[in-house]
């Protein structure tokens, strides 16, 4: 039987055809053809993942192909969606385990349809969505070696730098237009990457060479590089890989043998890291000259960027082995100051995900290699900083301008670190003189103006920034921070159009729409700043800030399961981000999980030793649950050392701990003392606030009143700090006796809405503690448990901000 | 009524005004958004509805019924639009995107399989109430409880309706479309669509009580109006359901589906492997899909 229009899909394992003048469908490769039923071609045409021709030309076929087709095609839905199913982590092991099974099958039966499974299954994998890691562990558990065989490459990273190889030779060639991306994309899939997979894991020299003569076996390759050049150009890229593997695997034959052996012959067990910048010292000294150029520009940094993304998701081994073969490859064609640049790259991206082992690590091979370096010595002074080594990081950006005056990030930096020691006089000036010698800067002027509103000089701030704005009009950060200082000047509805032009004119950033839904936040409209990170995530998914700002943003609206749920998401998937831990910590001490809460916390100080922030807040909580005197021990260093903002936070947490553990006096006087001495304004603003409770604590409510009407009279103050302190003054007034004011504020209370649950809490606590509203009191018992309640929520909402999305923000931009 | 003559109307374009088609969705001169078609012809046809809304009220006062016609209403208010499909249908569309790298489509919308028009039966009915869209509509049934008809598969998948999506989409007929054309005889020459059978989904509840308010009577058992408002038969004839057209010529989006129910058990390996997967797909969604079975 001769039929029309036939189309199969594996996935739905069906097909269609044409039968005289009705449609109709089989079920099977063996089922007898029926009619359709509503919805069922609907489905055939949007629901199957997978539809191709019987006939690849259209023309009619017979059933009995129809049929074959069919079969065909579900072997290989089977084998490819299994492979794809081993390796998503949305599915539970037993069903990846199950789906790796049926993959097997299918690849150890038919060699034809193994290799159509391997050629689309080999691309470059997103290991956000992906986990061929989990993929190949799994396969390996139940044997199923032909699906390891193709999880392999996609776990080991070949894939991806054969996929950057792919990008850079097309980019040399086509250029980056969208032709460029075109071809691209066609070559990637193919069906060469897995070829040239089994090539570099094999390091077969002859099967690259041969490569160029089975171009035919590559239809798709083939219309986009009819002449083979942009093939003879990657064998030519790649075989300096597969070369450099061949001389690893000579070195490796060669090299000291491990364990007991080795230690026995005196040999050291050495870092790989160091191990491959000693092959490369040894490939210099050897005086073979250098192969490469700067043609190899863009590769190079797919790498670098491709390693920085292992690190941020921890996935250190990897990173490790490509870090390794970079300097083995670039030792070959390179010189030793290109590869100095890469390693500095690369610790540089180490910093900033906090694995300062690994970035001291890529420091001393750097030094091995003896070439010095203003990058090198600046990220070295930047970790310095990052640990709380002031002196030492001074020490390091003052010699780095003297043997380095054209270097312009050691003086920003330098001008940086005495603005974090609270030096903001120093630094103002040391911004000037960059300002001065660097006038093309674009980052001195930007924290110039940034300085002046650490120093409440708002209004000189935004004069700044717009002077920056004007002679740089591409940069993207300083309309951000001036909207951020229109906001602090209390003229939000300016920022949040300020923010707004920002994002039209630089849509491809995160940062102004994050800090726009920020703003939306901390003007209490928290289902809008909820629906603008909702977007920023969707169109940003790698940023890692947006979803952090939308979990907080939950928790704010006291939705603490949804944003405990999205926490867990956004440490899945960025493991190297310490606020997410934090955050979800503290998210479990607000549904009252607190040993729960006390364990997420230690875990993440065992994860991230060097964060300031977790050791805080956790600190927080055990004074909040009555362990005093271990929250004390924890605090005490920073709070008498108070170098750095950090340090003057943790000697407000502890005034703070010790009011509520009834040392008021004491309080008292360190409060005082901050809201005095503290040289970092948001930090100051921290204890002029906190100052009232302990007077309050003290049984001088008036002073209290006082003392916050002048707080609440201060046009500088941060809407989502004012309805604090309106709430603060209710309590106050009310306890000075002073209830029909306190009634009248609490009235005007009712119709703000505030930003944070836990302010919605307070003002019921207030309200039935102090009868504000019924007019009559609560009973004994009663008034207790609320007087317990307001002064957890009032301990909680004078808390300084641990963290800060906008610092964030500023180090993603 | 003939909508192809009078669900006839200008651009609402103040700038265009031009004549558009009752099957364009967008204006064809200036491109302002029309409104899916289906929803505009239903919703030129509710002053007719509530016309026969208002006769089963009046019916349902006089026979002391009001109070349970009420019920019926809140419970049509709170069904939702589910779809029945196989094992494998479910597992396709309510897996993640992130698939769609690795699969392709076929090459070119001239070899799409079957614009549609797949049998004689289902062009006729079509036709006659989507005329030139026809191929674009999915068909779904107003469910009170998450169950479907299970002739057509056996995962029913239930859509909250929202206003960004379904909303815009989706119209109500009172039958079956297939027993509709049958009952009103739109095969004959010169046939219409009766008006006030077809309902915009916020007047689902008065479709609903024009529809059912003749057959309820004082002794029909409140615990009962589920089951009258979607019967399940034996074949697909004896279906007797509301049935919901959605307008979608891309694909149905799963982003609002919030339930699913596994009506049979899994028959076959391949079945059960199928199941599998939609639970699982259902719980890694972010925002999890309850499966019920």
């Amino acid at each position: 039987m001769l039929v029309a229009e036939a189309f199969v899909s594996g996935s739905l394992g069906q097909a269609v055809f044409r039968d005289d003048s009705a449609l109709r469908i089989l079920d099977a490769p063996d089922a007898e053809p029926r009619e359709a039923s509503p919805n069922e071609i609907y489905w055939f045409r949007h629901a199957a993942r997978e539809v191709a021709a019987a006939h690849p030309e259209g023309f009619p076929v017979q059933i009995e192909t129809v049929r074959a087709r069919l079969d065909e095609e579900i072997q290989f839905f089977r084998g490819l969606d299994g492979l794809l199913v081993g390796m998503d982590r949305d599915f539970s092991p037993a069903t990846r385990r199950r789906a790796i099974g049926r993959a097997e099958a299918v690849l150890s039966a038919n060699d034809a349809i193994a290799r159509r499974i391997r050629e689309r299954f080999l691309i470059p994998a997103n290991t956000e969505e992906w986990d061929p890691a989990g993929g190949l562990a799994l396969a390996l558990e139940r044997s199923a070696e032909a699906a390891a065989r193709c999880y392999q490459p996609l776990e080991n990273g070949i894939i991806d730098r054969l996929a950057d190889d792919i990008a850079a030779v097309v980019l040399e060639k086509f250029g980056s237009g969208l032709d460029a991306a075109r071809k691209r994309e066609t070559i990637l899939r193919s069906g060469i990457l897995a070829e040239l997979a089994l090539i570099e894991t094999q390091a077969d020299r002859a099967a690259l060479s041969r490569l160029l003569f089975r171009r035919s076996e590559f239809p798709k390759l083939q219309a986009v590089d009819p002449s083979g050049q942009i093939l003879t150009a990657l064998i030519q890229s790649i075989e300096q890989g597969v070369q450099s593997a061949l001389t690893n695997e000579l070195i490796d034959r060669a090299a000291p043998p491990t364990g007991e052996t080795a230690e026995a012959e005196g040999f050291e067990p050495s870092d790989p890291i160091i191990a491959a910048v000693e092959r490369a010292v040894a490939h210099y000294e050897s005086g073979r000259p250098p192969k490469g150029g700067f043609a190899d520009l863009p590769g190079i940094k797919r790498e670098i960027a491709w390693v920085g993304e292992r690190l941020k998701r921890d996935e250190t081994t990897r990173a490790e082995k490509a870090v390794v073969e970079l300097i083995d490859r670039r030792s070959q064609r390179d010189r030793r100051e290109d590869i100095v640049k890469t390693l500095t790259a690369i610790a540089g991206l180490a910093r900033d995900v906090g694995l300062f082992e690994w970035t001291w690590r890529l420091l001393a091979a750097v030094d091995h290699l003896g070439v010095p370096d203003a990058a090198a010595l600046c990220v070295r002074a930047e970790t310095l900083r990052d640990l709380g080594r002031y002196d030492e990081a001074l020490a390091v950006f003052e010699e780095t301008k003297r043997c380095f005056p054209d270097c312009e990030v050691a003086p920003t930096a330098y001008a940086e670190t005495l603005r974090d020691l609270g030096r903001s006089e120093e630094a103002l000036a040391a911004f000037e003189e960059t300002k001065r010698r660097f006038p093309d800067s674009e980052v001195a002027p930007t924290a110039y103006a940034e300085t002046l509103r650490d120093l409440g000089r708002s209004e000189e701030a935004l004069a700044a920034f717009e002077e920056t704005m004007r002679r740089f009009p591409h940069n993207e950060v300083a309309p951000t921070a001036h909207a951020e200082t229109l906001r602090d000047l209390g003229r939000s509805e300016e920022a949040l159009a300020a923010l707004k032009e920002t994002m039209r004119r630089f849509p491809h950033s995160e940062v102004a729409p994050t800090a726009y839904a920020e703003t939306l936040r901390d003007l209490g409209r928290s289902e809008e700043a909820l629906a603008a990170l909702k977007e920023t995530k969707r169109r940003f998914p790698h940023s890692e800030v947006a979803p952090t700002a939308y979990a907080e943003t939950l928790r704010d609206l006291g939705r603490s399961d949804e944003a405990l749920a999205a926490f867990e998401e956004t440490m899945r998937r960025f493991p190297r981000n310490a606020v997410a831990p934090n955050a979800y910590a503290e998210t479990l001490r607000d549904l009252g999980r607190y040993d729960e809460a006390l364990a997420s916390f230690e875990e993440t100080m065992c994860r991230f030793p060097h964060n300031e922030v977790t050791p805080r807040a956790y600190a927080h909580l055990l004074a909040e649950r009555g362990r005093y005197a271990e929250a004390e021990a924890l605090l005490a260093p920073a709070a008498e050392r108070l170098r750095n903002g950090g340090d003057w936070i943790a000697a407000h947490i502890l005034a703070m701990a010790r009011l509520r553990a009834g040392h008021t006096k004491k309080a008292l006087t360190e409060l005082e003392h901050g809201a005095r001495s503290c040289p970092f304004r948001d930090q100051r603003r921290f204890f002029i606030t906190a100052l009232p409770l302990a007077l309050l604590a003290d049984r001088r409510a008036p002073e209290a009143v006082r003392q916050l009407e002048a707080i609440a009279n201060d046009p500088n103050l941060p809407s989502v700090e004012a309805a604090n302190i309106l709430l603060l003054r209710v309590h106050a007034l009310a306890e000075a006796g002073e209830k029909p004011r306190a009634q009248t504020l609490a009235e005007s209370a009712r119709i703000i809405e505030f930003a944070a649950a836990r302010q919605n809490r307070l003002a019921s606590a207030l309200t039935e503690r102090y009868g504000l509203v019924a007019g009559s009191l609560p009973s004994d018992m009663r008034a207790q448990q609320l007087s317990e309640d307001i002064a957890t929520l009032e301990f909680e909402l004078v808390r300084p901000k641990l963290w800060s999305f906008r610092a964030n923000i500023r180090r993603a931009a | 009524m003939d909508i192809r003559r009078d669900v006839q109307a200008r651009c609402i374009n103040p700038d265009c005004r031009e004549p558009v088609g009752y099957w364009e969705v967008n204006c064809r001169w200036c491109n302002q958004p029309l409104g899916f078609p289906n929803r505009r012809a239903a919703e030129s046809e509710r002053d007719e509805l509530a016309k026969r809304y208002a006769l089963a009220r009046n019916d349902a006062t006089q026979r002391n019924i009001e109070p349970l016609l009420n019920k019926l209403e809140i419970l049509a208010e709170q069904s939702r639009p589910v779809i029945n499909m196989p094992f494998a249908v479910g597992g396709n569309i309510l897996r993640s995107d992130k698939y769609r790298n690795y699969y392709q489509r076929i090459d070119s919308g001239e070899r799409a399989p079957a614009t549609a028009r797949n049998h004689a039966d289902r062009v006729k009915v079509g036709e006659s109430l989507f005329p030139m869209y026809e191929e674009h509509i999915q068909y779904a049934a107003l469910s009170p409880d998450g169950r479907g008809l299970v002739s057509y598969g056996p995962v029913a998948v239930r859509w909250e309706v929202v206003p960004s999506y379904l909303d815009r989409r989706i119209s109500l007929l009172q039958e079956d479309s297939f027993i509709f054309y049958d009952q009103f005889k739109l095969g004959d020459r010169g046939a219409t669509v009766p008006p006030g059978y077809r309902a915009i989904w916020d007047d689902r509840a008065k479709l609903v009580a024009a529809k059912f308010a003749s057959r309820l009577t004082a002794a029909t058992a409140e615990g009962s109006l589920a089951g009258l408002l979607m019967h399940a038969g034996a074949t697909k004839k004896d279906d007797d359901y509301v049935e919901i057209f959605i307008y979608d010529d891309v694909g149905l989006e799963t982003r609002d589906v919030d339930l699913v129910t596994i009506q049979r058990a899994p028959m076959t390996p391949e079945e059960g492997h199928w199941r599998d997967l939609v639970r699982d797909a259902c719980a890694a969604r972010p925002r999890a899909i309850r499966v019920v079975e």
